[in-house]
Protein backbone atom coordinates (compact mmCIF):
# COMPACT_ATOMS: atom_id res chain seq x y z
CA UNK A 1 0.00 0.00 0.00
CA UNK A 2 2.93 2.55 0.71
CA UNK A 3 4.38 2.30 -2.65
CA UNK A 4 1.23 2.00 -4.49
CA UNK A 5 -0.23 5.05 -3.25
CA UNK A 6 2.40 7.44 -3.75
CA UNK A 7 2.73 5.31 -7.54
CA UNK A 8 -0.69 5.52 -8.52
CA UNK A 9 -0.57 9.72 -7.29
CA UNK A 10 2.67 10.07 -9.40
CA UNK A 11 1.05 8.31 -12.95
CA UNK A 12 -2.68 10.19 -12.37
CA UNK A 13 -0.75 13.78 -11.28
CA UNK A 14 1.70 13.11 -14.51
CA UNK A 15 -0.75 12.02 -16.67
CA UNK A 16 -3.23 15.36 -15.91
CA UNK A 17 -0.36 17.75 -16.43
CA UNK A 18 0.99 15.93 -19.38
CA UNK A 19 -2.39 16.33 -21.17
CA UNK A 20 -3.24 19.80 -20.17
CA UNK A 21 -0.04 20.60 -21.91
CA UNK A 22 -1.36 19.61 -24.75
CA UNK A 23 -5.18 19.92 -24.51
CA UNK A 24 -5.14 23.41 -22.48
CA UNK A 25 -8.50 23.80 -20.67
CA UNK A 26 -10.39 21.58 -23.56
CA UNK A 27 -10.25 18.35 -22.12
CA UNK A 28 -9.47 18.92 -18.26
CA UNK A 29 -10.54 22.32 -17.45
CA UNK A 30 -8.10 23.75 -14.47
CA UNK A 31 -7.05 20.53 -13.19
CA UNK A 32 -3.10 20.51 -14.46
CA UNK A 33 -3.22 24.43 -13.44
CA UNK A 34 -4.21 23.17 -10.41
CA UNK A 35 -1.77 20.40 -9.63
CA UNK A 36 1.18 22.76 -11.24
CA UNK A 37 0.11 25.52 -8.30
CA UNK A 38 0.23 22.64 -5.64
CA UNK A 39 3.45 21.90 -6.74
CA UNK A 40 4.83 25.52 -6.58
CA UNK A 41 3.25 25.63 -2.76
CA UNK A 42 5.02 22.40 -1.86
CA UNK A 43 8.24 23.67 -3.43
CA UNK A 44 7.57 26.66 -0.80
CA UNK A 45 7.00 24.86 2.06
CA UNK A 46 10.27 22.92 0.73
CA UNK A 47 12.32 26.34 0.96
CA UNK A 48 11.07 26.99 4.30
CA UNK A 49 12.47 23.66 5.69
CA UNK A 50 15.60 23.76 3.46
CA UNK A 51 16.34 27.43 5.18
CA UNK A 52 15.77 25.82 8.58
CA UNK A 53 18.12 23.01 8.03
CA UNK A 54 20.65 25.25 6.69
CA UNK A 55 20.54 27.02 9.96
CA UNK A 56 20.83 23.72 12.35
CA UNK A 57 23.58 22.68 10.29
CA UNK A 58 25.64 25.55 10.51
CA UNK A 59 24.36 26.60 13.94
CA UNK A 60 25.64 23.19 15.04
CA UNK A 61 28.28 24.30 13.39
CA UNK A 62 29.33 27.39 15.46
CA UNK A 63 28.31 25.94 18.37
CA UNK A 64 30.83 22.88 18.53
CA UNK A 65 33.49 26.03 17.47
CA UNK A 66 34.78 23.74 14.48
CA UNK A 67 37.77 25.12 12.16
CA UNK A 68 35.69 26.86 9.84
CA UNK A 69 33.01 27.82 12.21
CA UNK A 70 33.60 31.74 11.57
CA UNK A 71 32.29 31.48 7.68
CA UNK A 72 29.24 29.37 9.79
CA UNK A 73 28.53 32.16 11.88
CA UNK A 74 28.55 34.72 9.05
CA UNK A 75 26.28 32.86 7.11
CA UNK A 76 23.69 32.61 9.92
CA UNK A 77 23.85 35.97 11.00
CA UNK A 78 23.70 37.18 7.48
CA UNK A 79 20.42 34.78 6.91
CA UNK A 80 18.92 36.39 10.11
CA UNK A 81 19.36 39.75 9.15
CA UNK A 82 18.01 39.95 5.73
CA UNK A 83 15.36 37.73 6.53
CA UNK A 84 14.44 39.84 9.56
CA UNK A 85 15.05 43.02 7.36
CA UNK A 86 12.74 41.61 4.61
CA UNK A 87 10.33 40.36 6.92
CA UNK A 88 9.58 43.67 9.39
CA UNK A 89 10.96 46.06 6.28
CA UNK A 90 9.79 44.62 3.06
CA UNK A 91 10.76 46.30 0.21
CA UNK A 92 12.64 48.90 2.31
CA UNK A 93 15.89 50.93 1.67
CA UNK A 94 17.96 48.85 3.99
CA UNK A 95 16.73 45.83 2.07
CA UNK A 96 17.33 47.24 -1.40
CA UNK A 97 21.21 48.52 -0.04
CA UNK A 98 21.97 44.89 0.85
CA UNK A 99 21.43 43.40 -2.34
CA UNK A 100 22.68 46.44 -4.64
CA UNK A 101 26.28 46.93 -2.01
CA UNK A 102 26.55 43.78 -0.35
CA UNK A 103 24.88 40.77 -3.16
CA UNK A 104 25.58 42.30 -6.58
CA UNK A 105 29.39 43.04 -5.87
CA UNK A 106 29.55 39.73 -4.56
CA UNK A 107 27.79 37.98 -7.35
CA UNK A 108 29.65 40.00 -9.79
CA UNK A 109 33.33 39.03 -8.23
CA UNK A 110 32.15 35.61 -8.63
CA UNK A 111 30.93 36.02 -12.37
CA UNK A 112 34.13 37.49 -13.33
CA UNK A 113 36.23 34.78 -11.80
CA UNK A 114 35.05 32.66 -14.49
CA UNK A 115 37.26 33.94 -17.06
CA UNK A 116 40.23 32.85 -15.20
CA UNK A 117 38.77 29.56 -14.47
CA UNK A 118 37.92 29.07 -18.07
CA UNK A 119 41.79 30.27 -19.09
CA UNK A 120 43.03 27.74 -15.86
CA UNK A 121 40.84 24.92 -16.65
CA UNK A 122 42.03 25.40 -20.40
CA UNK A 123 45.36 25.39 -19.29
CA UNK A 124 45.22 22.02 -17.40
CA UNK A 125 42.93 20.26 -19.92
CA UNK A 126 45.70 21.44 -22.20
CA UNK A 127 48.54 19.98 -20.46
CA UNK A 128 46.73 16.55 -20.10
CA UNK A 129 46.91 16.25 -23.93
CA UNK A 130 43.75 14.90 -24.54
CA UNK A 131 42.37 14.89 -27.95
CA UNK A 132 39.30 16.56 -27.54
CA UNK A 133 41.16 19.37 -25.30
CA UNK A 134 42.80 19.75 -28.09
CA UNK A 135 39.88 20.52 -30.42
CA UNK A 136 38.27 22.66 -28.14
CA UNK A 137 41.90 24.68 -27.49
CA UNK A 138 42.10 25.13 -31.60
CA UNK A 139 38.37 25.72 -32.38
CA UNK A 140 38.38 28.55 -29.47
CA UNK A 141 41.44 30.09 -30.44
CA UNK A 142 40.05 30.31 -34.18
CA UNK A 143 36.82 31.61 -33.20
CA UNK A 144 38.42 34.12 -31.34
CA UNK A 145 40.90 35.16 -34.03
CA UNK A 146 38.19 35.09 -37.08
CA UNK A 147 36.07 37.59 -34.94
CA UNK A 148 39.00 40.42 -34.85
CA UNK A 149 38.52 42.65 -37.20
CA UNK A 150 41.71 42.22 -38.93
CA UNK A 151 40.62 38.62 -39.62
CA UNK A 152 39.08 39.74 -43.20
CA UNK A 153 42.84 41.43 -43.99
CA UNK A 154 44.88 37.99 -42.78
CA UNK A 155 42.46 35.78 -45.41
CA UNK A 156 39.22 36.67 -46.93
CA UNK A 157 38.31 33.35 -45.99
CA UNK A 158 38.60 33.11 -42.37
CA UNK A 159 35.20 35.22 -41.60
CA UNK A 160 33.32 32.62 -43.81
CA UNK A 161 35.08 29.56 -42.16
CA UNK A 162 33.88 31.41 -38.65
CA UNK A 163 30.08 31.18 -40.31
CA UNK A 164 30.44 27.68 -41.20
CA UNK A 165 32.34 26.57 -38.29
CA UNK A 166 28.98 28.47 -36.07
CA UNK A 167 26.34 27.22 -38.45
CA UNK A 168 27.33 23.73 -39.15
CA UNK A 169 29.41 21.65 -36.59
CA UNK A 170 28.87 23.82 -33.53
CA UNK A 171 24.98 23.98 -34.45
CA UNK A 172 24.92 20.06 -34.80
CA UNK A 173 26.70 18.92 -32.09
CA UNK A 174 24.54 20.98 -29.44
CA UNK A 175 21.25 19.34 -31.65
CA UNK A 176 22.53 16.17 -31.42
CA UNK A 177 23.05 16.94 -27.26
CA UNK A 178 19.66 18.43 -27.17
CA UNK A 179 17.76 15.47 -28.68
CA UNK A 180 20.04 12.97 -26.88
CA UNK A 181 19.32 15.10 -23.77
CA UNK A 182 15.10 15.20 -24.65
CA UNK A 183 14.91 11.35 -25.01
CA UNK A 184 16.55 11.18 -21.97
CA UNK A 185 14.45 13.53 -20.17
CA UNK A 186 11.19 10.87 -21.79
CA UNK A 187 13.00 7.86 -20.74
CA UNK A 188 13.71 9.11 -16.87
CA UNK A 189 9.90 10.56 -17.00
CA UNK A 190 8.22 7.57 -18.17
CA UNK A 191 10.59 5.41 -15.47
CA UNK A 192 9.10 7.53 -12.56
CA UNK A 193 5.50 7.55 -14.19
CA UNK A 194 5.32 3.98 -14.10
CA UNK A 195 7.23 3.14 -11.01
CA UNK A 196 10.05 1.76 -12.19
CA UNK A 197 12.21 4.33 -10.79
CA UNK A 198 11.63 5.88 -7.63
CA UNK A 199 14.60 8.15 -7.26
CA UNK A 200 14.38 9.97 -3.61
CA UNK A 201 13.29 6.48 -2.12
CA UNK A 202 14.62 3.15 -3.76
CA UNK A 203 13.37 -0.06 -2.70
CA UNK B 1 5.17 27.47 -45.28
CA UNK B 2 4.48 24.61 -47.51
CA UNK B 3 0.96 22.71 -47.14
CA UNK B 4 2.82 19.54 -45.57
CA UNK B 5 4.41 21.77 -43.15
CA UNK B 6 1.32 23.63 -42.35
CA UNK B 7 -0.40 20.38 -41.53
CA UNK B 8 1.95 18.93 -39.33
CA UNK B 9 2.29 22.12 -37.69
CA UNK B 10 -1.66 21.68 -36.73
CA UNK B 11 -1.36 18.21 -35.76
CA UNK B 12 1.86 18.69 -33.57
CA UNK B 13 -0.06 17.61 -30.13
CA UNK B 14 -1.34 14.43 -31.92
CA UNK B 15 2.47 13.46 -33.62
CA UNK B 16 3.46 14.74 -29.84
CA UNK B 17 1.10 11.85 -28.00
CA UNK B 18 1.67 9.26 -30.70
CA UNK B 19 5.50 9.32 -30.41
CA UNK B 20 5.07 9.45 -26.32
CA UNK B 21 2.60 5.79 -26.78
CA UNK B 22 5.47 4.84 -29.16
CA UNK B 23 8.22 5.65 -26.73
CA UNK B 24 6.09 4.02 -23.92
CA UNK B 25 5.38 0.92 -26.01
CA UNK B 26 9.12 0.29 -26.88
CA UNK B 27 10.13 0.77 -22.98
CA UNK B 28 7.35 -1.61 -21.92
CA UNK B 29 8.84 -4.28 -24.84
CA UNK B 30 12.47 -3.47 -23.74
CA UNK B 31 11.59 -3.84 -20.21
CA UNK B 32 10.04 -7.18 -20.40
CA UNK B 33 13.32 -8.40 -22.72
CA UNK B 34 16.04 -7.15 -20.87
CA UNK B 35 14.52 -8.66 -17.58
CA UNK B 36 14.64 -12.04 -19.17
CA UNK B 37 18.80 -11.16 -21.23
CA UNK B 38 20.28 -7.89 -19.93
CA UNK B 39 22.76 -6.76 -22.77
CA UNK B 40 26.27 -5.47 -22.22
CA UNK B 41 26.75 -1.84 -22.03
CA UNK B 42 29.45 0.26 -23.65
CA UNK B 43 32.11 2.08 -21.07
CA UNK B 44 30.97 5.28 -20.36
CA UNK B 45 34.21 6.63 -18.53
CA UNK B 46 32.81 8.82 -15.85
CA UNK B 47 30.23 6.32 -14.60
CA UNK B 48 33.55 3.69 -14.49
CA UNK B 49 35.68 6.25 -12.93
CA UNK B 50 32.92 6.69 -10.16
CA UNK B 51 32.37 3.30 -9.25
CA UNK B 52 36.28 2.88 -8.60
CA UNK B 53 36.37 5.57 -6.64
CA UNK B 54 34.01 5.50 -4.44
CA UNK B 55 35.12 1.78 -4.15
CA UNK B 56 38.24 3.03 -2.90
CA UNK B 57 36.41 5.97 -0.83
CA UNK B 58 35.38 3.14 1.24
CA UNK B 59 39.09 1.73 1.72
CA UNK B 60 40.78 4.84 2.55
CA UNK B 61 37.58 6.38 4.83
CA UNK B 62 36.88 9.22 2.54
CA UNK B 63 33.50 10.01 1.11
CA UNK B 64 32.31 11.46 -2.45
CA UNK B 65 31.11 14.61 -2.10
CA UNK B 66 28.02 14.79 -4.96
CA UNK B 67 26.50 17.77 -5.90
CA UNK B 68 22.98 17.81 -7.31
CA UNK B 69 23.20 21.36 -8.93
CA UNK B 70 21.20 24.64 -8.12
CA UNK B 71 18.53 24.78 -10.61
CA UNK B 72 15.09 25.62 -9.69
CA UNK B 73 12.93 22.24 -9.69
CA UNK B 74 10.32 22.75 -12.56
CA UNK B 75 13.52 23.23 -14.74
CA UNK B 76 16.10 20.74 -13.57
CA UNK B 77 13.77 17.74 -12.73
CA UNK B 78 15.32 15.15 -15.01
CA UNK B 79 19.09 16.21 -14.25
CA UNK B 80 18.15 16.29 -10.72
CA UNK B 81 16.79 12.51 -10.87
CA UNK B 82 20.05 11.57 -12.48
CA UNK B 83 21.83 13.32 -9.50
CA UNK B 84 19.80 11.47 -6.98
CA UNK B 85 20.30 8.08 -8.14
CA UNK B 86 24.30 8.67 -8.32
CA UNK B 87 23.41 9.83 -4.76
CA UNK B 88 22.11 6.82 -4.09
CA UNK B 89 24.87 4.59 -5.59
CA UNK B 90 27.11 6.42 -3.44
CA UNK B 91 25.88 6.26 -0.18
CA UNK B 92 25.20 2.34 -0.57
CA UNK B 93 28.61 1.91 -1.14
CA UNK B 94 29.67 4.39 1.33
CA UNK B 95 26.99 2.10 4.13
CA UNK B 96 29.31 -0.33 4.03
CA UNK B 97 32.09 0.69 5.34
CA UNK B 98 29.11 2.76 7.68
CA UNK B 99 30.30 6.04 6.26
CA UNK B 100 28.37 9.72 6.29
CA UNK B 101 27.23 10.70 2.68
CA UNK B 102 28.01 14.29 1.59
CA UNK B 103 25.80 16.02 -0.93
CA UNK B 104 25.16 19.21 -1.27
CA UNK B 105 21.78 21.48 -3.43
CA UNK B 106 20.76 24.41 -4.54
CA UNK B 107 17.09 23.48 -4.20
CA UNK B 108 15.38 22.79 -1.13
CA UNK B 109 13.07 20.35 -3.21
CA UNK B 110 16.33 18.48 -3.33
CA UNK B 111 17.30 19.00 -0.39
CA UNK B 112 14.14 17.30 0.51
CA UNK B 113 14.27 14.56 -1.61
CA UNK B 114 18.17 13.69 -0.82
CA UNK B 115 17.36 13.45 3.03
CA UNK B 116 14.34 11.02 2.09
CA UNK B 117 16.95 8.79 0.01
CA UNK B 118 19.18 9.00 2.39
CA UNK B 119 16.68 7.98 5.34
CA UNK B 120 15.33 5.23 3.39
CA UNK B 121 18.62 3.67 2.69
CA UNK B 122 19.56 3.84 6.45
CA UNK B 123 16.45 2.65 7.30
CA UNK B 124 16.82 -0.45 4.90
CA UNK B 125 20.07 -1.22 6.07
CA UNK B 126 19.00 -0.55 9.99
CA UNK B 127 21.78 2.24 10.40
CA UNK B 128 20.33 4.37 13.64
CA UNK B 129 21.59 7.88 13.82
CA UNK B 130 19.08 9.67 10.90
CA UNK B 131 19.57 12.22 8.33
CA UNK B 132 21.46 14.36 11.02
CA UNK B 133 24.56 12.17 10.55
CA UNK B 134 25.30 12.59 6.73
CA UNK B 135 26.47 15.75 5.60
CA UNK B 136 23.92 17.28 3.82
CA UNK B 137 23.77 20.90 2.94
CA UNK B 138 21.21 23.34 1.03
CA UNK B 139 23.41 26.39 -0.63
CA UNK B 140 21.78 28.99 -3.05
CA UNK B 141 19.38 28.72 -5.07
CA UNK B 142 20.89 31.59 -6.90
CA UNK B 143 23.47 29.24 -8.81
CA UNK B 144 27.00 31.37 -8.19
CA UNK B 145 26.16 31.55 -4.27
CA UNK B 146 25.44 27.89 -4.21
CA UNK B 147 28.74 27.04 -6.16
CA UNK B 148 30.57 28.89 -2.99
CA UNK B 149 28.81 27.08 -0.43
CA UNK B 150 29.01 23.82 -2.17
CA UNK B 151 32.99 24.61 -3.04
CA UNK B 152 33.35 25.28 1.12
CA UNK B 153 31.60 22.02 1.53
CA UNK B 154 33.74 20.08 -0.61
CA UNK B 155 36.68 21.08 0.82
CA UNK B 156 35.87 20.63 4.47
CA UNK B 157 37.10 17.19 4.50
CA UNK B 158 39.45 15.24 2.10
CA UNK B 159 37.44 13.76 -0.60
CA UNK B 160 37.45 10.51 -2.63
CA UNK B 161 35.92 12.55 -5.68
CA UNK B 162 33.45 15.01 -6.18
CA UNK B 163 30.50 14.43 -8.54
CA UNK B 164 29.08 17.15 -10.27
CA UNK B 165 25.59 15.78 -11.78
CA UNK B 166 22.10 17.77 -12.09
CA UNK B 167 21.71 21.33 -13.64
CA UNK B 168 24.61 23.43 -14.02
CA UNK B 169 25.19 26.47 -15.72
CA UNK B 170 28.55 28.61 -15.56
CA UNK B 171 28.37 27.96 -11.92
CA UNK B 172 29.59 24.16 -13.01
CA UNK B 173 32.55 25.24 -14.24
CA UNK B 174 33.15 27.82 -11.15
CA UNK B 175 32.50 25.17 -8.61
CA UNK B 176 34.30 22.44 -10.77
CA UNK B 177 37.43 24.98 -10.72
CA UNK B 178 37.19 26.07 -6.93
CA UNK B 179 37.42 21.90 -5.84
CA UNK B 180 40.69 21.73 -8.28
CA UNK B 181 43.46 22.57 -5.16
CA UNK B 182 41.84 19.50 -3.03
CA UNK B 183 43.50 17.52 -5.44
CA UNK B 184 40.40 14.46 -5.50
CA UNK B 185 39.45 13.97 -9.02
CA UNK B 186 36.55 15.80 -9.93
CA UNK B 187 33.55 14.27 -12.38
CA UNK B 188 30.50 16.33 -13.59
CA UNK B 189 27.43 16.12 -16.12
CA UNK B 190 24.40 18.01 -16.70
CA UNK B 191 22.12 18.40 -19.42
CA UNK B 192 23.05 21.95 -21.21
CA UNK B 193 24.82 22.00 -24.04
CA UNK B 194 26.64 25.24 -22.76
CA UNK B 195 27.44 23.86 -19.68
CA UNK B 196 28.80 20.36 -20.98
CA UNK B 197 31.60 22.30 -23.27
CA UNK B 198 32.89 23.54 -19.99
CA UNK B 199 32.72 20.44 -17.65
CA UNK B 200 34.48 18.60 -20.69
CA UNK B 201 37.08 21.19 -20.60
CA UNK B 202 37.59 21.08 -16.66
CA UNK B 203 36.97 18.03 -15.07
CA UNK B 204 38.57 15.20 -15.00
CA UNK B 205 35.38 12.72 -16.98
CA UNK B 206 32.01 14.91 -18.33
CA UNK B 207 29.03 12.60 -19.17
CA UNK B 208 27.20 14.06 -21.94
CA UNK B 209 23.58 14.58 -23.20
CA UNK B 210 21.39 11.34 -22.95
CA UNK B 211 24.10 9.80 -21.37
CA UNK B 212 23.24 11.85 -17.89
CA UNK B 213 20.09 9.96 -17.62
CA UNK B 214 21.75 6.37 -18.21
CA UNK B 215 23.19 7.19 -14.82
CA UNK B 216 21.07 3.94 -12.87
CA UNK B 217 21.72 1.61 -15.70
CA UNK B 218 25.32 2.14 -15.23
CA UNK B 219 26.04 1.98 -11.57
CA UNK B 220 23.17 0.02 -9.25
CA UNK B 221 19.83 -0.36 -11.06
CA UNK B 222 19.87 -2.99 -13.42
CA UNK B 223 16.18 -2.15 -13.95
CA UNK B 224 16.76 0.93 -15.97
CA UNK B 225 18.33 -1.07 -18.87
CA UNK B 226 15.04 -1.46 -20.37
CA UNK B 227 14.64 1.94 -20.68
CA UNK B 228 18.21 2.80 -21.75
CA UNK B 229 17.62 0.29 -24.84
CA UNK B 230 13.85 1.86 -25.97
CA UNK B 231 16.00 5.43 -25.91
CA UNK B 232 18.56 3.89 -27.99
CA UNK B 233 15.75 2.60 -30.46
CA UNK B 234 13.54 6.09 -30.67
CA UNK B 235 17.08 7.26 -31.42
CA UNK B 236 17.51 5.13 -34.36
CA UNK B 237 14.31 6.39 -35.35
CA UNK B 238 14.74 9.49 -34.86
CA UNK B 239 18.17 9.08 -36.85
CA UNK B 240 16.28 7.43 -39.86
CA UNK B 241 13.06 10.60 -39.81
CA UNK B 242 16.01 12.86 -39.52
CA UNK B 243 18.19 11.67 -42.87
CA UNK B 244 14.76 10.88 -44.72
CA UNK B 245 13.51 14.45 -44.29
CA UNK B 246 16.66 15.84 -45.36
CA UNK B 247 16.30 13.31 -48.84
CA UNK B 248 13.00 14.68 -49.48
CA UNK B 249 13.54 18.02 -48.52
CA UNK B 250 16.43 17.93 -51.17
CA UNK B 251 14.34 16.45 -54.02
CA UNK B 252 11.82 19.27 -53.32
CA UNK B 253 9.18 16.87 -52.01
CA UNK B 254 7.38 18.47 -48.66
CA UNK B 255 9.89 20.97 -49.00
Amino acid sequence: MRRVVPMAVTLVCGLVVLLGYFYGGELLGNWPNLLIEAAAFLAAVALIMGVAHLASVHGRRVLKGEAEGGYSAVLVIALVVTFGIGVLLPGSATLAWIFDHLYTPLQATMTALLAFFIVSGAYRAFRLGRAESVVLLVTSLFLLLAQLAVSQRLSPLLPALREWTLAVPVTASVRGILLGTALGTLAASLRILVGVDRPHAQE
Amino acid sequence: MTPLQETLLAHAPVAALLTLALFAGLFAFYNRATRRRPFALRTIAAYERLRTLATEGVETGQTVHVSLGAGAWEQSTPDLVAGLTALDYVSQVAAGAEQAACATTGSPVALLLAMNLLQANDARLGRPGGVARHELCLYGPEPLAYAGGAAAEGRRAVRAAHLLLGRFGDEGLWLAEALQPGRAPVLGGTGEPAAVALMQLTTEHAVIGEDLFAAGAYLHRSQHLGSLAAQDAMRLLLAIALVAGAILASLGIGG
